[in-house]
């Protein structure tokens, strides 16, 4: 470089503007000093006094003439029009940028800053070219031999380079253009799951380990379509296999001490406007998922993603949700898609959700479920109507006595006691009941129900289990 | 014509038998020329298919002119040939189409695939011509790794692809181009159009 410098005055005139330039737009006057002893390094025959005056000038003048000029002859002349100046003064700047030792990705980057048409290939072919030691910035790129492009590449190497890409990553490439999509469409793939996580402010989709956010880069522009459209084209692709879907729909919970966001950024209404989008884009398809894990303030967003899941397919749910509503309820557990669930887990049941619509499945778990007299009737009810039910499992709070003291009996464990007496009332009515350990004969079968009820600290665990004699 | 007489690679001889220890000159379309020992040729099933059948011996191999690829650059040949005499006596990947789960690219490899776009392509063409499965492994995977948190427009830019509006624009200008009785046709339609007439016919 120093020799570059030597004989050519137009390339140290170059890097003075182009180092100008990126101190202009960095919003700090007085760093020419910086830059000084950065250019000092690469040229050591720089005089301060020469660069000083070079500096100021450019920066007195920046913006007149052309705005996107890497040449002062060109930038800084109203006649001269001629863009090959130009194209040295890009190679040069490459080099300087090579000579500082940036990587290529910070070079380009730093490149476009102060021109912002640069074209990636071209840059990449000058910086490589210098780190590789061929530091003539006059060479003719006409005299090389013919250059191979992407667009060249056969059908069959292309399909080897989207193989090795991530599901996020072919889901970006296929948007590239039509024959990267042709090929991408073409391939068939299997994954395990995907994971859309809502938040009030943003959404993050987990396509089988890689993570693509989708941030607002204004209110109105919230992303939410174009992640609802990814998310789409993945559960709806004819080659693309998976069996989990797991959504957090649950945006509520933002805490705006934690994260303070304007107003009009706040989307109460996010996950039904996401639900709604999911519900649009959807149509016409029954996506064949195994396993789906939904977390919910309300149930809308699963009465309106259920139907679009294809019945028989879908065997496990695992659903948490904090408000309930009776209509809403009602139609998910009219829906085919619940009705051959064969398992399901509900962190918390309300109180009043009809317990007898469970015993359709074949295990159910919930961890929060109050058993009361109403709820042990309807079950004793349903239990023999459904061929299908082997397993459930209840929790609810019960404080656990507290530790005996000698001189005192023990204490009794009260809400135990009430649970097993209201247990044999309600099942003792029928007549296949036997309060001796709680069994169920099934008719003409060699088969029993086992109901089940043990303290796990602070917890009352009850269970109905399928046996065989 | 240019002659590099240094193999690509220095040999490790202690490790290579002697009966192995022969080297085939390779002359790229450029008239670049090239030394490599025959286990690095054995990474290419191209090249070691058609060495077998020459059946060449140590003498017809200096008398004989150099073998010629004349598909490949010297440049990119030059990096194919520093990766088999890098990997020579490895095991060689069976091709039956289908990528590896997970292909990991050695340091080495990717020192030597640190080079632009323009090249890189290169030498995944003639990785592909060669029959070089682990370099074409390899490579594909650092053009793929290329999509890492990229958006489209930053893709189209790295592989230098036209976006499907610009292909449309180009291939209607191509049509045109081709076609003079549409220029034509258009030309008339714009002049009626500029003339007042509401309808073509």
């Amino acid at each position: 470089m120093s020799s570059l410098l030597e004989t050519d005055e137009h390339v140290y005139r170059t890097c003075v503007l182009y180092e100008t330039l990126h101190s202009r737009d960095s919003s700090s006057y007085f760093c020419h000093r910086d830059i000084y002893d950065r250019m000092k390094k690469l040229m050591p025959n720089l005089e301060y006094d020469t660069f000083f005056e070079l500096y100021i000038e450019y920066s007195r003048n920046l913006y007149t003439y052309r705005k996107e000029s890497l040449d002062p002859d060109v930038r800084f002349s109203p006649d001269t029009k001629s863009d090959e100046n130009d194209d040295r003064a890009f190679r040069i700047c490459i080099l300087y940028e090579v000579l500082n030792k940036k990587s290529v990705k910070d070079a380009y980057n730093y490149l476009r800053r102060v021109k912002k048409n640069v074209i990636f290939f071209d840059f990449q072919y000058w910086y490589y070219r210098f780190l590789h030691g061929n530091l003539d910035v006059d060479h003719d790129r006409s005299l090389d031999p013919k250059c191979r492009l992407f667009s060249d590449m056969p059908i069959d190497i292309v399909e080897r380079i989207v193989k090795n890409q991530s599901l996020a990553e072919k889901i970006v490439t296929r948007k590239v253009c039509r024959r990267l999509r042709t090929v991408i469409d073409h391939l068939k793939t299997d994954f395990t799951y995907i994971n859309l996580k809502l938040k009030c402010h943003f959404c993050e989709i987990d396509f089988n380990g890689k993570t693509v956010g989708y941030y607002r880069s204004s209110p109105e522009n919230d992303k939410l379509n174009s992640a609802m459209n990814d998310l789409a084209l993945v559960l709806t692709h004819p080659n693309w296999k998976f069996k989990n879907l797991d959504i957090d729909f649950h945006c509520e919970d933002y805490n705006p001490s934690d994260f303070p966001l304007p107003q009009a950024w706040h989307n109460g209404n996010h996950a039904r406007k996401a639900a709604l989008l999911l519900n649009s884009v959807l149509t016409k398809h029954l996506v064949p998922i195994q396993t789906l894990k939904v977390k919910t303030v309300t149930l809308f967003p699963l009465a309106t993603l259920l139907p679009h899941l294809q019945a028989g397919v879908l065997e496990s749910l695992d659903l948490k949700f904090s408000s309930d509503c009776e209509y809403t309820r009602d139609v998910i557990t009219e829906m085919d898609q619940w009705k051959s669930l064969k398992e399901l887990k509900m962190c918390h049941i309300p109180d009043e959700f009809p317990i007898e619509t469970l015993f359709h499945i074949k295990e159910f778990r919930s961890y929060e479920c109050q058993i009361t007299e109403d709820r042990l009737v309807k079950m004793r009810d349903i239990l023999f109507k459904s061929p299908i039910f082997e397993y459930c499992l209840m929790c609810f709070e019960s404080k656990a006595p507290r530790e005996p003291v000698p001189w005192e009996s023990d204490e009794e464990d009260w809400d135990m006691d009430d649970l097993l007496s209201s247990v044999d009332r309600v099942m003792g009515a029928h007549t296949a009941y036997n309060p001796d350990g709680r069994k169920y004969k099934i008719n003409v079968s060699n088969e029993h129900f086992r109901i089940e009820i043990t303290r796990e600290d602070d917890a009352l665990i009850f269970e109905i289990r399928k046996l065989r004699d | 014509m240019s002659v590099e007489n240094a193999p690509v690679v220095d040999v490790d001889e202690a490790a290579i038998p002697v009966e192995k220890k022969m080297y085939y000159r390779f002359e790229s379309n450029d008239k670049k020329e090239f030394r490599v020992s025959e286990l690095a040729i054995q990474q290419s099933e191209t090249l070691n298919r058609l060495v077998e059948a020459m059946g060449y011996t140590s003498e017809d191999v200096e008398n004989k002119p150099a073998i010629a690829i004349e598909n490949i650059d010297g440049k990119t040949l030059k990096l194919v040939f520093q990766w088999c005499e890098h990997h020579k006596g490895e095991a060689i990947p069976v091709d039956d189409g289908s990528v590896p789960k997970i292909v990991e690219i050695p340091e080495f490899d990717a020192k030597l695939m640190d080079i632009d776009n323009g090249l890189l392509f290169k030498l995944i063409w003639a990785a592909d011509y060669l029959n070089i499965v682990q370099l074409l492994n390899v490579s594909c995977k650092k053009v793929a790794n290329m999509a890492q948190g990229k958006t489209p427009a930053q893709l189209r830019r790295v592989y230098l692809l036209p976006s499907d509006e610009e292909d449309e624009a180009a291939k209607r200008a191509a049509q045109e181009a081709q076609d003079p009785r549409a220029r034509e046709v258009e030309e008339e339609f714009e002049e009626r159009k500029r003339q007042g007439g509401n309808s073509f016919f």
